[in-house]
């Protein structure tokens, strides 16, 4: 069975413990090393010394929303080129997707499968890709 | 013929003595030409009433002959209506010697009755007896139409202003020292002036001895219609009579007089303000309108939003589930872990829907209590010691209950919801963990509003905690439907700010009042909730409709949030 995770490695940041659950357990299925965070600050903080290759977004939650992490992030320069996947419950998220500069947005309740592709196919473009 | 003496001398005071002139009358010549000069009838008759002398006049106005007057004729130019009435006391005149006088009409040559006013003196001789009598009539035909027309006139006038169904007055301004209108008399009022100023006996009287604090308007306004002599049509009101008017008002002479002629359309204004009212309240019932398809609107985004999430974790851990069943690779203990996350989340959702449907029961007002004694201090220990297994450690719960506390009567699956809700809000609003403490004690004091009963006997229960505390001005809306505290949506902590909705309502409708207390932002905050011991009967019935079901944006919640366990 190929692994699609390889060497690549995520960032979730969700405040629901649930959903976290459900995306670590199933991205480390696959190979990828996975990381959790509840909120935009906690998320700032794992990337200062820690550089994923995808980051998973939620948008709505406490303490840092997942705009003003986005702003932040570029702000402080904070691992920029990493792909961004935002994950919302809210509607009309896909029209933020531009100004998140998401490479992609799902709507949850999200296909486990469509996030797995997606997470794949944001690693293929990334240049760990020949380390693998 | 009675002659009774010192007749001459009745009145004599009144009567200027004219033989004082030195006239010397030269005889008939002299009387022909006074009586001619006469613009008169003058006439002389013997005392038995035999005509003997009609001057020029008579001739000129009647056309008679001297032939066609003599003895009796002259009575020929008598209106027949009125010699039946002057001959007889003319009659009586020529008996008794009294003053023949009257009015009468006599017809002219072109057949014209003119009214004439007339008047006969006896000339009697030194004995006393009459021997002649003198008289002479003027024609007062004009003064009389006009005295008549006048007359009708005025009648015409008085029937018009008492019969119309408008009040009609005749003031005058009152000036004071300097010059100044200060005040207004009424002279003259017509019936309907009574019953719609409510003024009595207002004739003679000022319009400020009648109403004390009279608006000084109505003054300035008569006296420019009094003084400038402008005419006004105007609608005004006046708070001192409780009344409104539509008055017309116009000078009249002499100066500083004015009439008014006015209707009392109290009625109508009042009708007006009626119709504005009703449609003040449209609008604002439209706006109502609005505002709940606003809030359904919102409730409805507020909700899939809250929905969605528990829903995306339960389908994300059955396909979860799938993908490893299909790899093979599916070992106890994780699926076990994910079952149980499954379950956790649908718990959650359950909370989530049955929160909803107690909305809908609130507003339907269908959320019936089960009565029963309870204890209290019993209920709050295990009610928290079921909450505590949902919690997560960064928390933890501290009861400080007295050891016996009286029983009251409540729903306690109701109570234990309000319990929840509180217990859930103190943890998810202090995401940085501390304590959440529960106190419960008696509580005499509290102001119920059921004055009538007396009863404000009852317990407190208070959950405090160390959290993020509320805005001030918050502590009112975070109780009304999806309200939500500004500090709680800034932070995107979760919530549909329908939780402390729903335990107003239950606590209300135990005849209780649940209230927040929070020094401020990141102070923490401090929910109360008093119940009586005994609610008021009327309570149940008062309370199973929300006190007020007005709409906000942004507040706090009880559901769902922390409960699910990883």
């Amino acid at each position: 069975v190929s692994q699609p995770g390889g060497t690549f490695a995520v960032l979730v940041v969700d405040d629901d413990p649930a959903i976290q659950y459900v995306l670590a357990e199933a991205l480390r299925d696959d190979g990828y090393e996975v990381r959790t965070v509840t909120n935009g600050a906690e998320a700032l903080d794992v990337l200062r010394t820690w550089t994923p290759d995808v980051i998973v977004l939620d948008l709505m939650m406490p303490l840092m929303d997942g705009w003003t992490f986005r702003t932040e992030q570029r702000a402080r320069g904070l691992a920029v080129e990493v792909s961004v996947i935002v994950l919302s419950a809210s509607r009309g998220a896909e029209a933020a997707a531009q100004e998140l500069e998401a490479m992609a947005v799902l709507a949850k309740p999200f296909n486990l499968i469509d996030l797995l592709d997606t997470v794949e196919r944001a690693c293929a473009g990334t240049s760990h890709r020949d380390q693998r | 013929m009675s002659n009774p003496p010192g007749l001459a001398h009745d009145r004599p005071e009144e009567r200027p003595d004219d033989r004082r002139w030195p006239l010397s009358l030269g005889g008939e010549a002299e009387f022909r030409t006074i009586a001619n000069a006469a613009p008169a009838v003058v006439w002389a008759c013997l005392s038995s009433g035999d005509l003997v002398f009609l001057n020029e006049r008579w001739h000129e106005f009647t056309g008679q002959s001297v032939e066609e007057a003599h003895g009796y004729g002259w009575t020929s130019a008598v209106h027949p209506d009125d010699a039946a009435r002057i001959l007889p006391f003319w009659q009586h005149c020529l008996e008794t010697g009294e003053t023949y006088e009257g009015e009468v009409r006599y017809r002219r040559h072109d057949g014209e009755y003119r009214w004439h006013i007339f008047r006969a003196l006896p000339q009697r001789n030194t004995k006393g007896d009459i021997e002649k009598w003198f008289g002479c009539g003027v024609d007062i035909h004009d003064a009389k139409l006009a005295e008549a027309a006048l007359h009708e006139s005025e009648s015409r006038f008085r029937a018009l202003f008492s019969s119309i169904d408008e009040g009609y007055c005749l003031c005058e301004i009152v000036l004071d020292a300097g010059g100044r209108a200060v005040d207004y008399r009424f002279l003259e009022v017509n019936p309907l002036f009574e019953s719609m100023t409510g003024l009595i006996d207002a004739v003679g009287r000022t319009a400020r001895e009648l109403v004390p604090n009279l608006e000084p308007h109505w003054v300035e306004t008569y006296a420019r219609v009094a003084l400038d002599g402008e005419a006004f049509r105007f609608e005004n009101g006046s708070d001192a009579m409780e009344r409104w008017f539509d008055v017309f008002a116009t000078s009249v002479e002499p100066r500083g007089r004015f009439a008014l002629v006015f209707k009392d359309i109290t009625e109508r204004k009042r009708s007006e303000v009626e119709r504005e009212r009703l449609l003040a309240a449209e609008q604002a019932a439209r706006r109502d309108a609005e505002a709940a398809v606003q809030s359904q609107d919102h409730f409805l985004s507020i909700a899939s939003h809250e929905l969605r999430t528990p829903v995306a974790a339960i389908k994300g851990a059955a396909q979860l589930l799938l993908r490893r069943l299909a790899r093979d690779s599916i070992d106890p203990v994780g699926l076990a872990r994910t079952l149980g996350v499954i379950e956790t989340t649908a718990d959650r959702l359950t909370r989530l829907v049955g929160d909803l449907l107690d909305v809908s029961r609130i507003r339907t007002g269908r959320l019936a209590l089960h009565w029963q004694p309870l204890d209290l201090a019993e209920f709050v220990r295990e009610a928290a010691a079921r909450a505590e297994t949902r919690l997560d450690s960064q928390h933890q719960i501290i009861l400080e209950l007295p050891a016996t506390i009286r029983t009251v009567s409540a729903d306690p699956d109701r109570l234990e919801q309000v319990l929840d809700n509180l217990l859930n809000n103190a943890v998810k609003y202090s995401p940085q963990g501390g304590d959440v403490r529960v106190i419960l004690g008696e509580d005499h004091a509290e102001q119920t509003g059921h004055a009538s009963t007396g009863e404000n006997r009852g317990v407190r229960l208070t959950v405090q905690d160390q959290g993020i505390g509320l805005p001030p001005g918050m502590e009112e809306i975070i109780f009304e439907p999806f309200g939500r505290a500004s500090n709680a949506t800034q932070n995107h902590l979760p919530g549909m700010g329908l939780g402390l909705y729903i335990s107003r309502h239950i606590v209300e409708q135990h005849g209780g009042r649940i209230w927040v207390e929070s020094p401020g932002e990141g102070q923490g905050t401090r929910f109360h909730v008093w119940l009586p011991f005994e609610p008021p009967p009327a309570t149940v019935a008062s309370a199973s409709r929300p006190a007020h079901e007005r709409t906000a944006v942004g507040d706090r919640v009880s559901t769902g949030g922390s409960g699910a366990d990883v």
